[in-house]
């Protein structure tokens, strides 16, 4: 990061999405813990791999796929709760699991 | 033969000309882009028209503006007439700002940009493009693609609205009417003037340059679309207005102030992509209301681990219902319920994963490898399928990763029983949370 960047990290005011008050350094680091749950990320080593653009995208991007396998998981299990095949038991365990 | 209309107006679409018979099979439409007949000529104009959207945006390119410009006119009202490319023709003041919308709709507008050439002023269209195309526009488009679910044109102000809500007032201009998208946004563009805007696409000189080359990537760009800032304003009106710019700025400063300059626009370029990804990342966290970045990482982190969690408790749940019970390796038998403590994730039913029959065992390890439960935040429980540990059990084990020696023990979260242990392990399990709260709302559940 330049210098120039830094300094404008501490001018900015705060409170604005595109403001710098927040240093780079805790964005950045925030920015690899998140690409450490990435999927993908499991198999790089570089800790800046990717930027921070890359990161974010595919953050949106593992977030969307997992919401598309929630709602897979999701009617998998209500269809096993209108089949006659589960206990009482069961049952009251798929509802608490679809929440 | 196809049609034999002159283009003076008829609509393409319509049969009557056509073969006999034929019409009932093929719709009449389908024959429109057909242009090898001898009406090749009336229709010339059009099949551009149409196609050039299509194509990739150097074919655009080179695909006659001029006999497009000329077409223009005319081509509005044949393709009034066709029946799919309806709404195609109409917006045109603003055939680039169809380009805005996500990309169910891109077919449709590239056809509707690519007929309407009277991009005189291409100020959204270049503007995403150009920095569209550097980032993934591919990925991009997928980004964009799921969350507006618009078969019409009208979610798509929705999306630009609340992408850019912030920074861009005029998204709100952009009404949902099909038409009205594009011209409230024409409108829109010179208002947009002062916004220079966190979603602003790098009025850029490349933005001149890829003016017809982006038609195909604005895919992306539902959001931020809209903003314009008054520099990239007056650098996409005219690849002139954008020379002069540079030249004056060439002539006022040095090369090194020019130098800065472009630097500075390269940097808000990147800011700017940036933050347009944050905005997309806090649309899709729930109950996101922080604005500053890093909170809102944080935030995205934690949900990224719920989520994970969450795909994790039910993908173990389906595959331990769906399971016949005598699956469970006899081992498995041994180890007992194990109430521990399952602290952290109180808002799932993680008592459930007890009581689940865990009977896919040899499931789970294939689950495991997906890779998702290795990314949960926890203390190395051996997550890939331990031995003794059956894979099931860390889920679990993860939840009890506050007391670390549950790992040892971890298997004893494993029912030895499918059905019988679904209905005792909860209770037990419940009892020995060391949480009240926990068990008391698994119960609540």
């Amino acid at each position: 990061m330049s210098s120039s960047r830094r300094s404008r990290t501490r001018r900015a005011g705060t409170s604005s999405l595109s403001s710098r008050s927040i240093s780079e350094d805790q964005i950045s680091e925030l920015l690899s813990k998140l690409q450490a749950l990435l999927p993908e990320s499991q198999s790089r080593n570089g800790v800046h791999r990717g930027s921070a653009a890359r990161v974010l995208q595919d953050t949106c991007s593992y977030i969307r796929s997992l919401h598309q396998e929630v709602d897979n998981l999701s009617e998998t299990l209500a269809e096993l709760l209108s089949s006659a095949d589960v206990t009482s038991d069961q049952a009251a365990v798929i509802r608490s699991l679809l929440m | 033969m196809l049609l034999h209309h002159d283009d003076a107006g008829p609509p393409l679409g319509l049969p009557a000309h056509d073969d006999d018979g034929d019409d009932d099979a093929v719709p009449p439409w389908l024959h429109c882009p057909v242009v090898g007949d001898a009406d090749a000529d009336d229709t010339a104009p059009l099949p551009p028209e149409y196609c050039a959207g299509l194509l990739p945006a150097e074919y655009s390119a080179a695909a006659p503006p001029e006999p497009a410009k000329q077409a223009a006119p005319p081509a509005p009202a044949p393709a009034e007439g066709v029946m799919n490319f309806t709404f195609f023709s109409r917006p045109l003041q603003r055939p680039p700002a169809s380009h805005s919308h996500p990309v169910r709709e891109s077919t449709a507008v590239q056809a509707a940009a690519a007929t309407n050439r009277l991009r005189s002023t291409p100020l959204f269209s270049e503007q995403r493009m150009a920095w569209l195309q550097p980032p993934k526009a591919p990925r991009a488009a997928a980004v964009v693609a799921p969350p507006p679910p618009p078969p019409t044109q009208a979610p798509l102000a929705p999306p630009p609205d609340g992408r850019c809500r912030g920074a861009v007032k005029e998204a709100g201009t952009v009404t949902p009417t099909p038409h009205g998208m594009q011209q409230p946004e024409a409108a829109a563009a010179p208002d947009a003037v002062t916004t220079s805007s966190v979603c602003s696409g790098n009025g850029d000189r490349s933005h001149a340059n890829k003016r017809s080359g982006g038609s195909l990537h604005h895919q992306h760009h539902a959001d931020c679309s809209v903003s314009l800032s008054q520099d990239e304003l007056d650098l996409d009106v005219d690849d002139e207005g954008g020379a002069t710019r540079r030249s004056s700025a060439a002539a006022r400063s040095s090369k090194r102030s020019r130098t800065a300059e472009v630097h500075n626009l390269s940097e808000r370029r990147r800011r700017d992509r940036i933050n347009e990804k944050m905005r997309a990342l806090q649309e899709l966290i729930p109950n996101c209301n922080k604005i500053d970045k890093a909170s809102m990482l944080e935030e995205a982190i934690e949900y990224l681990k719920t989520l994970q969690l969450q795909v994790q408790m039910m993908s173990m749940g389906s595959a331990g219902l769906c399971v016949p019970p005598m699956l469970l390796p006899a081992a498995a038998m041994a180890a007992l319920p194990h109430p521990h403590p399952m602290a952290q994730y109180a808002h799932f039913p993680h008592h459930m994963a007890m009581g689940l029959g865990f009977g896919a065992f040899d499931m789970l390890p294939l689950q495991l490898a997906r890779g998702v439960p290795a990314h949960f935040p926890c203390p190395p429980m051996a997550m890939p399928a331990p031995g003794p540990m059956f894979g099931v059990p860390s889920p679990a084990a993860m939840f009890a990763h506050a007391a670390a020696p549950a790992a040892g023990t971890g298997a004893g979260t494993a029912p030895p029983e499918q059905v019988e242990a679904a209905a005792a392990a909860p209770a037990p399990a419940r009892s020995g949370a060391e949480q009240p709260p926990v068990p008391a709302a698994a119960q609540e559940t």
